[in-house]
């Protein structure tokens, strides 16, 4: 479904994204792990055309989308939870959810969009609680999920999130997950999770990739990696007992 | 008492006018970062077109009124589109508002070239006597301009907060990239704020040419009483600008009818630099809430 042929992704002069090729399935849900700076979120921006591709392609479907602005890459239903959430501070939470649905509107579909509205406060009821507040008044746990509220009012194909799981309590990340994994099962979405939780994400997934320093380093089911030593090493530091036994 | 009163009038009355020049600059402002610096002109344009629709043209009230508020609201659009549009992306914003003092310059000389140097009025919407309200003189246009203000300021509560475009204009003024991600054409939006900016200095410049007459070289001036207004009010805000508006307006008028009218011009560049220099922000937010706005 998203395709990514040799993809070379500069900032300024540095060359952060290193000939790049993954997919993403129908309905699949896949991890890319990396370290810090690895260029997980370099690729993320990339993909929703905040950063130029300088070579290679990315396909949706059988369409190339890398020279598409980032609003037609939303439209085509490709939708990204950055990292530090994005979130509109002086908007009111009701706003903000309603923005998500941006894509959808027209005047005489907005019946629908009420709906969603519902759909969404039903599964976070404190959202609703505080729909007339302003966004920069939620806890930084409660912003990260309209965050990803805001995303599912779009209705994506392809849910691309830039650590989730980042500043909120752990009870809640479990449902957050659960939540994005029964959304894949249900509604066919793709899911592209960039997470720091490794193994928690490598829970959910169906396949992962490994990120360093801005070539993929490694490429597997989610079960085979989570016990990979190379990916120990990259992702989890060194074992030192096995690389130097005493 | 009678004397106060009709320094008050007057003053409201230019204060409207200046609100709306100032709620030009501020949704320019929200939308690009950058102030517009022909709102002027594009207030002197709407005058002047709505006296060639009206009087040359003999079309009635009405029609020439829309025709005229379309007119400057395009020419808003087409500034955007050939000025700044090509250059938004690699520009530095000071180069962008040298560009649009460039076109208010380009603008005053066709107006000059078209319409000559003279003085333009026509009648008023109402022409009925003027009110005496406890001794002093109302003239029915202020009540015109008064409503008007009134509708735009309904128009753009509904907008800002009833219509999804503009949430998402709100959208761009606090974060273009995240806005970008919700899927709403940034650029559009700015295009959108050169057109509602170019509107409602339009409509100032309809409704006040039948009381002060204009002609084509006032435009500099009502753009820097404008933004003394918006400065007054605190850029970032449509409420605050637009009470701006009506505070210079008062005291220009106040300082003119009990200390000298000289001063009058005087008083709006002195109150811009004390606020700048001591209250950039503006008088109704704080510092911090302005820099939240604009991150």
């Amino acid at each position: 479904m998203l395709l990514l042929k040799g993809v070379d992704v500069f900032i300024g002069k540095l060359h952060i994204l290193k000939k790049i090729s993954l997919h993403i399935g129908e309905g699949e849900l896949v991890t890319l792990l990396g370290a810090n700076g690895a260029g997980k979120t370099t690729l993320l921006k990339s993909l929703m055309g905040l950063l130029k591709v300088a070579n290679g392609e990315i396909l949706y479907g059988r369409q190339p989308i890398h020279t598409l602005p980032t609003e037609e890459r939303v439209k085509l239903g490709l939708v990204l939870v950055p990292e530090g959430k994005g979130i509109f501070k002086p908007l009111t939470v009701e706003e903000n959810l309603l923005l998500g649905a941006y894509v959808r509107y027209s005047f005489f579909r907005r019946n629908e969009i009420k709906q969603s509205l519902e759909e969404v406060y039903e599964l976070f009821p404190f959202l609703k609680e505080k729909r007339k507040q302003l966004a920069g008044t939620l806890s930084g746990g409660q912003q990260q999920i309209l965050a990803i509220a805001r995303a599912l009012m779009a209705r994506p194909k392809i849910l691309l999130l830039d650590e989730p799981s980042m500043g909120i309590a752990p009870n809640l990340v479990k449902e957050i997950f659960l939540y994005i994994k029964n959304l894949k099962e249900t509604k066919g979405l793709s899911v592209l999770l960039v997470e720091q939780n490794a193994k928690s994400a490598l829970k959910i997934a169906d396949r992962a990739y490994v990120l360093e320093t801005g070539k993929i380093i490694y490429e597997g089911d989610a079960e085979l990696v989570a016990n990979n030593p190379e990916v120990q090493r990259a992702y989890l530091g060194r074992d030192l007992d096995r690389e130097f036994p005493a | 008492m009678e004397l106060f009163l009709q320094f008050l009038f007057s003053g409201i009355t230019v204060g409207a006018i200046y609100a709306l020049i100032a709620l030009g600059f501020n949704i320019v402002y929200n939308a690009t970062s950058i102030l517009n610096l022909a709102q002027g002109e594009f207030l002197v344009f709407g005058g002047l077109l709505m006296w060639y629709f009206l009087e040359k043209l003999n079309l009635p009230y009405g029609f020439s009124f829309l025709l005229a508020l379309g007119a400057t609201g395009f020419v808003g659009l087409l500034m955007e589109r050939f000025t700044i549009r090509p250059l938004q992306k690699t520009a530095d914003p000071l180069l962008l508002i040298l560009i649009t003092i460039a076109f208010s310059i380009l603008l005053r000389g066709i107006l000059m070239f078209l319409f000559g140097k003279d003085p333009y009025g026509y009648r008023p919407i109402d022409e009925g006597p003027p009110l005496i309200i406890f001794g002093a003189i109302l003239q029915r246009q202020v009540l015109w301009i008064l409503l008007f203000v009134v509708l735009t300021l309904i128009f753009l509560y509904l907008f800002f907060n009833c219509t999804m475009i503009g949430r998402a204009m709100k959208a761009c003024s606090v974060d273009k990239t995240s806005a970008s991600l919700m899927g709403i054409n940034t650029s559009q939006m700015v295009m959108l704020s050169f057109f509602l900016s170019g509107i409602f200095a339009g409509l100032a410049g309809i409704l006040i040419t039948p009381i002060t007459f204009i002609e084509y070289d006032k435009g500099p001036l009502l753009t820097i009483k404008g933004f003394t207004s918006a400065i007054l009010g605190g850029l970032g805000s449509n409420w605050g600008v637009m009470a701006g508006g009506f505070l210079l307006g008062i005291l220009e008028s106040l300082i003119a009818g009990y200390v000298h009218s000289g001063l009058k011009d005087a008083l709006a560049l002195l109150l811009m630099l004390i606020m700048l220099l001591f209250r950039p922000a503006g008088l109704f937010q704080s510092a911090e809430q302005a820099r939240l706005r604009k991150l």
